[in-house]
């Protein structure tokens, strides 16, 4: 376990030294010199050129400039912002904050309601609700989640406050509000209204799909032989599904909700754009037409790092769920 | 001045139009009663509005400012603020419809005989709003900052006309060495590179502002506008911009303005910056601001149901420029004729009808009215007229002239654009013209044409930044803003000479004359651009807000707004 562990962390650094590599050779493939980038009208100054060029080492060889980058990175200094100079480091505290709050409870809203839907789907299979499951989880994955988040605002924010509905279900439509928060995810006093329909609007899709493959897997899984030996040994309903059926079915679920993680805090853009909540991916979509290099790069390292954590989470899971799946080689020589 | 792209992309666009449909129908049968009334009673201003309260702003940021900071603002958002935290030498007044140029700051100036040397005194015991003293050397040690090339400001180009700003770009010297501060007598002596009569117009730009000692102590003066910046207009700062808002506070140093005013009514204004122009206005529809920009489609939905700015002409005008270099499909002198047979073609009542739901003002000139110096009609070639552009063009085949492949319709996509070109192109093909509709990225939109110039039509928009003349000319169509903002690379020889005579021209009514025949040349002999239209206000705000506008320039003035209940 531990060695498979340190192996699976060395390969951790490696992706994330590929990505960042890739990352910053395409910056400089980009058509342009990033100081006049940066320059705007005054670009035709040769004075300010040099003094920009300076100020970001610019005029270093290129391979200077990437041993620089990879020096700071690996000191945790992230640089500044090519646009207004603020530190990246802060930047990213700030909206790596915002964008964890959000991809949690998105992230919880899927695993509760997905895998419960899910599971009400499959035990109550054909029934009228499986059908309204069925349907319903179609409509809501087929729809863009940028509707989505104007429609919310239009049903929790303009109609109760225009009379169309009652003023008790109104929400707040924009900001990430007060910023207060208990144990880090949550909320307290007003906060909540703020953050539950960019949450939910974050979710939709994905609950539409977990509640999908849930259902699937737990028919597949309701056929094997293993159930039946279960019931057989006179197991109650409750116990045969949640202890071998769900149990079972929950891999490959655990695997959607894992690239998920990644997806729902680090590139929630439309979200993040519609509620104005003040995330990773907004902030690094911001940046890109931008060319705010410093920006892109140092967020840009804390979304892969995320996304390889997450899998590696979700392989530990796996390891968990179902005793086959063993980390390793050795068990599975036997 | 450049304005903030409205809308991030086209699917956004298509995304909110889905939604405009519903929202508009839901909002349009309960909630008209008492927002509908006001629309056009708002210069009703009562008397006894009381005084403080917050305002909540959605109108100005429906992006993230690249800039607060005077000195560095190039965009009407950003310049928002910095006009309600800043005054500097001069400012405009309206008088009789016409903006005259009054000192603000200054308690007056001299000029010498050809115009290249202004002596401003500034008015004696001003204070910013930490109670440091406003003296000459504020404003000289501001300018010193703003026209430098490590600060390298967009609007940086303004101080060019000031004697010492070509040693102080070019790095040999480390301040301005035509301004002179004399903190006793209390005057500021500019000295200009040329005669320039205009200055102390330009002078009311913000980038012309003051700033405390407090900013002379930062090491980076690109850190200024990441702190609450002290400032010495009507509100300042008391908290730091956030990703979320900027909050301005009453000032209550202010010295008051040209128009009488005193003091700003309210104690604060916090200002919501959102992403996108669409969530912007649901949130103004939400009730958790009081103000918004109308987005683009909903013009008529919009003003129906609240109180608007849209009576209101701004001195902005929108229209395309012609790529102008001989290389170019239209461009050169040889192609004149057939530029102005499409500008004749071009039916610009039915874009204001079709696109601004007939809320704009269709343009017979760049110079808008409002402009002193501004005459009717002075435009030949723009008014709609399909036979005439027949003939015109007939007439430039007659000469030998053949239409081109290949023009393109260039524009930025995603901000409302699309329905203008696609009428451009219906109005060319009746003309007889085959055109394609070419859409670039918005974001880089401007900087591909200032480098590589417009391969065909290509859209563009001014807002002045100060109401004179020259604004419309040297900044879009000189030869010296080739690069900058003359997008079609036009450069006519006539032209170029009218304008730098007029600019050095002291007498105003000669100064105008030479302005008008310079637009002539641009618009009657040369045809380097089809004006399309003048903007029009395009703010709405909510009920119990009283003393909301939008100056001729597009800002709002926050001093003169009161909000009850």
């Amino acid at each position: 376990m531990t060695s498979y562990l340190i192996r699976r962390i060395l390969q951790l650094l490696l992706v994330l030294w590929g990505a960042l590599t890739i990352i910053f050779f395409l910056f400089f493939a980009l058509p342009g010199d990033p100081a006049e980038l940066l320059l705007g009208s005054e670009k035709a100054n040769p004075v300010a050129q040099q003094l920009v060029a300076e100020r970001y080492g610019l005029n270093d060889p290129i391979l200077v400039q990437y041993g620089n980058f990879l020096g700071r990175v690996v000191t945790f200094d992230l640089g500044e912002s090519f646009k207004d100079r603020t530190s990246v480091n802060e930047v990213l505290a700030r909206t790596a904050q915002a964008s964890l709050r959000l991809g949690f409870w998105a992230i919880m809203f899927e695993v509760v309601i997905g895998i419960a839907t899910g599971i009400y789907s499959a035990v109550r299979k054909y029934s009228f609700g499986d059908a309204l499951v069925t349907v319903s989880t179609a409509a809501v994955s087929a729809i863009p989640v940028y509707v989505l988040g104007l429609f919310f605002q239009q049903t929790f924010g303009v109609l109760p406050n225009q009379g169309g509905l009652p003023s008790w279900l109104q929400l707040p439509t924009n900001g990430i509000g007060p910023d207060t928060w208990f144990l880090f995810f949550i909320p307290t006093g007003e906060q909540w209204k703020y953050l539950i329909l960019p949450a939910i609007t974050l979710a939709s899709v994905s609950t539409a799909i977990v509640a999908r493959i849930t259902r699937t897997t737990m028919l597949e899984v309701e056929k094997a032989d293993y159930m039946r030996t279960a019931r057989a040994k006179g197991l109650n309903e409750r116990q045969v599904l949640v202890g071998h059926g769900l149990r079972n079915a929950l891999i490959p679920v655990v695997t959607l909700i894992a690239i998920d993680v990644g997806t729902v805090i680090g590139v929630a853009v439309l979200t993040e754009t519609v509620f104005n909540w003040p995330g990773i991916g907004s902030r690094i979509a911001r940046a890109i037409p931008q060319r705010d290099f410093a920006v892109i790069l140092g967020l840009s390292i804390a979304v892969i790092l995320l996304y390889a954590v997450a899998n590696l989470v979700a392989d530990l899971m796996y390891a968990w769920l179902d005793p086959r799946v063993r980390l390793g080689g050795k068990v599975a020589e036997r | 001045m450049k304005r903030p792209n409205l809308v991030a992309g086209t699917a956004l666009v298509l995304a909110a139009a889905m939604l405009a449909a519903c929202g508009g129908g839901d909002s349009g049968d309960e909630a008209t009663d008492g927002a509908s009334g006001g629309a056009s009673d708002s210069a009703a201003a009562s008397g006894d509005a009381p005084a403080g309260g917050t305002f909540v702003d959605g109108a100005q940021f429906t992006a993230v400012p690249p800039h607060i900071d005077p000195l560095l603002t190039s965009e009407l958002d950003g310049a928002q603020v910095s006009t309600a935290l800043y005054d500097g030498l001069t400012e405009f007044a309206n008088e009789d419809g016409a903006p005259v140029v009054k000192p603000l700051i200054a308690e007056d100036w001299e000029v010498n005989d050809d115009a290249t040397q202004f002596i401003f005194t500034i008015k004696d015991g001003l204070t910013f709003a930490d109670a440091s003293p406003l003296l000459p050397s504020n404003f000289k040690k501001a300018w010193d900052i703003a026209a430098s090339p490590e600060l390298a400001a967009d609007y940086g180009y303004l101080f060019g006309l000031i004697k010492g700003s070509a040693e102080l770009s070019d790095g040999t010297a480390t301040e301005l060495s035509g301004v002179v501060a004399d903190d006793e007598a209390m005057t500021l002596t500019v000295d200009m590179n040329q005669p320039y009569a205009d200055f102390p117009s330009v002078a009311s730009h913000i980038i012309f502002s003051p700033m405390p000692d407090a900013r002379f102590e930062l090491e980076d003066q690109s850190t200024w506008e990441q702190e609450a910046m002290i400032g010495n207009g009507p509100f300042t700062m008391e908290t730091a911009q956030t990703d979320q808002e900027i909050v301005i506070v009453r000032n209550d140093s202010w010295a008051g303005d040209v128009n009488g005013n005193t003091s700003a009514i309210l104690d604060q204004v916090t200002f919501k910056i959102f992403a996108d122009v669409d969530s912007a206005y649901a949130a103004f529809e939400a009730g958790e601001t009081q103000s918004a920009t109308i987005p683009g489609g909903r013009y008529a939905e919009a003003t129906g149901q609240y109180s608007n700015t849209s009576e209101t002409a701004l001195l902005a005008s929108y229209h395309w420029v012609y790529g102008m270099r001989d290389e170019d499909p239209l461009g050169g002198a040889a192609n004149a004729k057939l530029r102005q047979a499409i500008s004749l073609a071009i039916d610009r009542e039915s874009i204001n009808a079709a696109v601004y739901d007939g809320g704009r003002t269709v343009g017979t000139s760049i110079t808008p009215p409002g402009i002193p110096g501004f005459e009717e009609d002075l435009c030949d070639f723009c008014g709609f007229d399909l036979d005439a552009a027949k003939a015109k063009l007939a007439e430039f085949q007659a000469e030998g002239g053949t239409i081109p492949e290949g023009i393109k319709l260039v524009f930025n996509a995603g901000a409302g654009h699309e329905d203008v070109a696609a009428i451009y192109q219906q109005n060319l093909e009746a003309l007889g013209v085959t055109v394609t509709q070419e859409p670039l990225s918005s974001e880089t939109y401007f900087d591909t044409l200032r480098d590589g110039g417009c391969p065909g039509l290509c859209r563009a928009g001014w807002f002045w930044d100060y109401p004179i003349y020259d604004n419309g000319m040297y900044d879009l169509f000189h030869v010296d803003s080739i690069g900058g903002n003359n997008l079609g690379w036009y450069d006519s020889a006539d032209f170029n000479e009218l304008v730098t005579t007029a600019r050095q021209t002291v007498d105003t009514d000669e100064r105008e004359q030479l302005f008008r025949d310079a637009e002539n040349q641009l618009l009657n002999v040369d045809t380097a651009v089809i004006p399309t239209n003048w903007y029009s206000g395009d703010h709405v705000f909510a009920e119990g807000v009283e003393g909301y506008a939008q100056e001729p320039l597009g800002w709002v003035r926050f001093e003169t707004i009161s909000v009850t209940s």
